[in-house]
């Protein structure tokens, strides 16, 4: 596998251990580039922007930080910052030019282990999705300036993570991760009963279609990839398995050989396609894409939380990956590789500019026939233009030969033998 | 063209972080083709580890990096510099030389140093090349400090031989030859074979040689003081005709000579149904620039080197923001951008590698990139074997490969192939073919020649020296193109004796 080297990146200065979902790329403060959002379990909140090794934000005593999450929670038209505390408290903040401001605190049951903000039901208004490390999954939604529990679904077993996806028929589900390589997937429904209460359902189906290698092995899945089919997701196990799963079939599946602990998506080749970043703790990030082919990153450290994701670096939102480790958040801000794979000069002409010679010349030939376009040919283009610069005779003829050239290309360039001699 | 890469990194042992340290100075191409693959010698403490690129069934790359187990390596010595050659022009016969230090760590600091010499004496049939290379040592201990190893081609009794050249800490350059009767290396005295070294100041901390000029060697040395000198050798008489000296103010890193233009032979199946063979427009000897990298100040090139008693003195430019990002620790002279004219190419102790182009009269500073580590080493070779030239920069954790993008330069290629006069590629197709039917033998050598000479200055220096020049200097002195437009039936019979066919009339007489 092909090692690729990040060079760009700041050192963020944070107090505290960083749990594995509080750490988010998001636009904090609805000015259409991402900020980065650290929440640590000593109960500090940070806000980086841009380069700035500052924090934008510091918000200080919220509890043991679990999860972070941002989006249009109270408002359609402007992002909220959610971080939850792991004794059960969701603090709301509001942030803009002017500085970050408390919305409103909320007491929640305690142990959420990560959450997410989506429209889950399909109803236009936005979901607060946690899971809990008692094996629940609750949704809440913002009525009446509080968070209203909707829905409340128990699973058997220990929750990995949650992921969003979308089906088949373009209905959003959530995907739960469970030991041994198992995925429950949730579909909400809401509906307004006669007498205008309103009425949620959820479906619950294992859809697990990965190898169960090891039962009690925990994992993480990722779904809503882009460019994928819908109905895709991808899976990590900490033992060191990647699977990739279309269309309820194992499509491929990888070994890493690494204890691999998260699981998230970035277009890194800029090609519309999303590639999967897997993490393992002690630092090696391995990019695929949804064709298997892979490179990796050795991040020199052991990880705590990772994020990839967009980063408003400087203009624009560029790819980026933060890495948290002890006392300190790692960013790469812009984190691009031109290709995936590489392939030889040799191959590339012969798939991109297909010509009858390729039949004709052997491969060491074609090798050194390109080695001479490349290197060798401006010095013969080099030194003819200086000939004809000097006067030399015999040379003008041959614009006139070739009238079809364009002027000043045509002008010190080798020709082939013409086929009539002077 | 311009600068987009695909960027490998090559951790030659990811676990090792102690190993950041340890891969100290050097890199060199061993050239050749070994195991299907090019490799590349880079040093660790006391390991040298060799890269090749294999293709898959896909056609991707895949770069895979081994250990090469090379005997009497002990635990405590470490490895100072490194260089390799092929002492074959036909086939691989490749000798690598590691000065080395030995108990580096004693606390009495009474070390040995030794200088190992590993050759493939007795080829094992069946074993791959490096291995059976590197259980065949030798070994000359040392009396002194090794610092740069180099090696050169002398003529020692009427035969052509390359030797070693180790600097070392007693202000010396010593001179290692192979010893054939007793399969050694033995020291040799220095004096007569190269002249250019008497009378050092301090210890010599490069050298660089320039051969393209027949009959000549020019040699340029640097000292650990800042004292730089560029000597003019004739060889037949082995005496120095000319030398210029320049003082700096810091100790000197590196000194490269090179000319602007760049030198590639055509491949004979090319040159046969190009319509003037691309070779002779050689024209005069090109003005020699001289590169000289400072650990202090800004690095400096020598613009059009005297040659000779009453030629005037070279000018000097500066290379801007070449001291900003600490010590320039390597350099590299290589037509990187494929304009046909060479560039200066940089690495930085502060992770940097910077490059420099000629504009009029001026160099500037035409890209730079950044690294995760400082850099020790660059070097432009074909490292995949496809033609065009990878970038290799060893830094102090790893190795990283900057290959161009495929792409851009498959266009370049594109643009310049139908820039081959008004033929289609058909009819191009066509022409190659037949010139590769005709003169076949030639072609065979030409293809595996071109590949090879880009990759060092090994023995095909003295081929280039031979076939070139001589041709260059004849169109020269005439001024006229010495090829078959003119004079077809004589140009096409001398070039491909064995063309009696019929002529098309289309392309040319000599082809068929």
């Amino acid at each position: 596998m092909r090692t690729v080297s990040f060079v760009g990146h700041v050192d963020l200065e944070v107090h505290g251990g960083v749990s594995p979902s509080a750490l988010t790329l998001a636009d904090v403060d609805n000015d259409g580039e991402n900020e980065l959002v650290v929440g640590t379990e000593t109960g500090e909140l940070y806000i980086f922007k841009g380069l700035q090794t500052q924090p934008l934000c510091h918000v200080s005593d919220l509890g043991l930080v679990s999860a972070v999450c941002c989006g249009p929670l109270i408002s359609p038209e402007r992002n909220t910052l959610a971080a939850i505390s792991g004794n059960g408290w969701i603090h709301m903040f509001e942030v803009d030019e002017t500085g970050i401001r408390q919305r409103r605190d909320q007491r929640i049951p305690a142990n959420v282990k990560t959450a997410v903000l989506s429209d889950v039901d399909r109803d236009g208004r936005v979901e607060l999705v946690v899971a809990l490390t008692d094996r629940v999954v609750r949704v809440y939604r913002w009525q009446e300036d509080a968070l209203r529990a909707i829905s409340k679904c128990e699973l058997m077993q220990q929750i990995g993570n949650i992921s969003l996806n979308v089906e088949e028929d373009g209905w959003p589900s959530v995907l739960v991760s469970q030991p041994g390589a198992a995925v429950v997937r949730l579909r909400y429904r809401s509906s307004t009963a006669e007498d205008g209460r309103e009425c949620h359902s959820v479906e619950i189906d294992d859809v697990s279609r990965a190898v169960k290698a090891r039962h009690n092995v925990s994992c993480e899945v990722l779904g809503g990839l882009r460019e994928a089919a819908s109905n895709t997701y991808a899976m990590i196990t900490l033992d060191g398995s990647l699977f990739y799963v279309k269309d309820n079939e194992l499509c491929w599946s990888m070994p890493l050989h690494h204890q691999l602990f998260c699981l998230t998506k970035l277009d890194v080749t800029s090609d519309g396609n999303d590639e999967l970043i897997v993490t393992s703790w002690d630092g090696h990030t391995f990019i695929i894409n949804q064709e298997k082919q892979a490179v990796q990153f050795l991040f020199e450290e052991p990880v705590t939380a990772f994020a990839a994701g967009r980063y408003g670096s400087g203009g624009a939102n560029a790819p980026c990956m933060a890495y948290a480790a002890v006392g300190k958040v790692v960013l790469f801000h812009s984190v691009r590789l031109p290709v995936m794979v590489t392939e030889t000069l040799t191959d590339m002409m012969e798939r991109e500019h297909p010509w009858p010679g390729d039949a004709v010349l052997t491969q060491s030939q074609k090798q050194a026939f390109y080695r001479w376009l490349l290197y060798g040919f401006p010095a013969v283009q080099a030194k003819q233009a200086e000939r004809e610069k000097a006067g030399d005779g015999g040379k003008e003829k041959e614009t006139t030969e070739h009238p079809e050239d364009p002027g000043d290309e045509a002008d010190g360039v080798p020709r082939f033998q013409p086929a009539e001699t002077p | 063209m311009k600068y987009s890469w695909i960027g490998h990194s090559l951790f030659p042992n990811t676990s090792a972080g102690d190993q950041a340290a340890a891969l100290v100075a050097e890199l060199r191409n061993i050239g050749g083709e070994c195991a299907g693959g090019r490799c590349t010698g880079l040093r660790a403490k006391n390991a040298v580890y060799s890269l090749e690129y294999v293709q898959d069934d896909r056609g991707f790359l895949h770069p895979t990096v081994n250990e090469i187990p090379f005997t009497y390596l002990p635990e405590g010595s470490e490895i100072i510099s490194v260089d390799a050659f092929n002492k074959s022009e036909n086939k691989e016969e490749m000798v690598v030389g590691l000065a080395i230090i030995k108990d580096v760590d004693r606390s009495d600091g009474k070390t040995s140093q030794y200088l190992n010499i590993y050759s493939d004496w007795e080829p094992e049939f069946g074993a791959s090349l490096l291995e059976t290379l590197a259980q065949n040592w030798r070994h000359v201990e040392l009396e002194f400090i090794p610092y740069q190893l180099q090696h050169a081609v002398v003529e020692i009794n009427g035969i052509l031989d390359t030797c070693f050249l180790l600097s070392g800490s007693d202000k010396n350059i010593h001179l290692y030859v192979e010893d054939k009767p007793n399969q050694s290396f033995r020291e040799e005295p220095l004096e007569p074979l190269f002249p250019e070294f008497a009378d050092l100041p301090s210890i010599v901390m490069w050298t660089n040689f320039y051969k393209d000029i027949p009959g000549t060697r020019i040699t340029a040395l640097a000292c650990e003081c800042g004292y730089v000198r560029v000597s003019v050798v004739d060889l037949a008489s082995l005496s120095v005709t000319f030398a210029w000296s320049a003082t700096h103010d810091s100790p000197i890193t590196s000194v490269r000579l090179f000319s602007l233009g760049t030198r590639l032979q055509t491949p004979g199946f090319v040159s046969a149904v190009l319509r003037e063979p691309a070779d002779a427009a050689g024209g005069g000897p090109e003005s020699l620039h001289l590169l000289v990298t400072n650990a202090l100040w800004p690095s400096v090139v020598y613009s059009g080197l005297p040659l000779a008693e009453g030629e005037p003195p070279p000018r000097r430019h500066t290379l801007a923001e070449s001291d900003v990002s600490d010590v320039v620790t390597c350099s590299c002279v290589c037509d990187i951008n494929m304009d046909g004219r060479n560039e200066i190419v940089l690495g930085t102790y502060g992770q940097e590698l910077l490059v420099y182009s000629t504009q009029g009269d001026e160099w500037m500073q035409i890209w730079r990139f950044s690294f995760s580590q400082p850099l020790l080493a660059v070097t432009y070779v074909d490292l995949i074997g496809d033609g065009i030239n990878e970038l290799v920069v060893l830094t102090n954790h790893g190795l990283h490969v900057l290959q161009h993008d495929t792409r851009e330069a498959a266009a370049l290629c594109l643009q310049r192939r139908q820039k081959l006069s008004g033929l289609t590629d058909g009819e191009l197709s066509r022409l190659l073919d037949a010139a590769l039917r005709l003169a076949s033998p030639e072609a065979e050598t030409a293809a595996s020649d071109t590949p090879a000479g880009g990759t060092a200055d090994r023995s095909g220096d003295t081929a280039t020296d031979k076939t070139g020049d001589p041709a260059g200097a004849a169109d020269s002195q005439t001024g006229t193109v010495p090829s078959s437009p003119s004079a077809p039936d004589s140009g096409s019979s001398d070039s491909y004796p064995s063309s009696d066919d019929p002529v098309t009339p289309t392309f040319g007489p000599s082809i068929s």
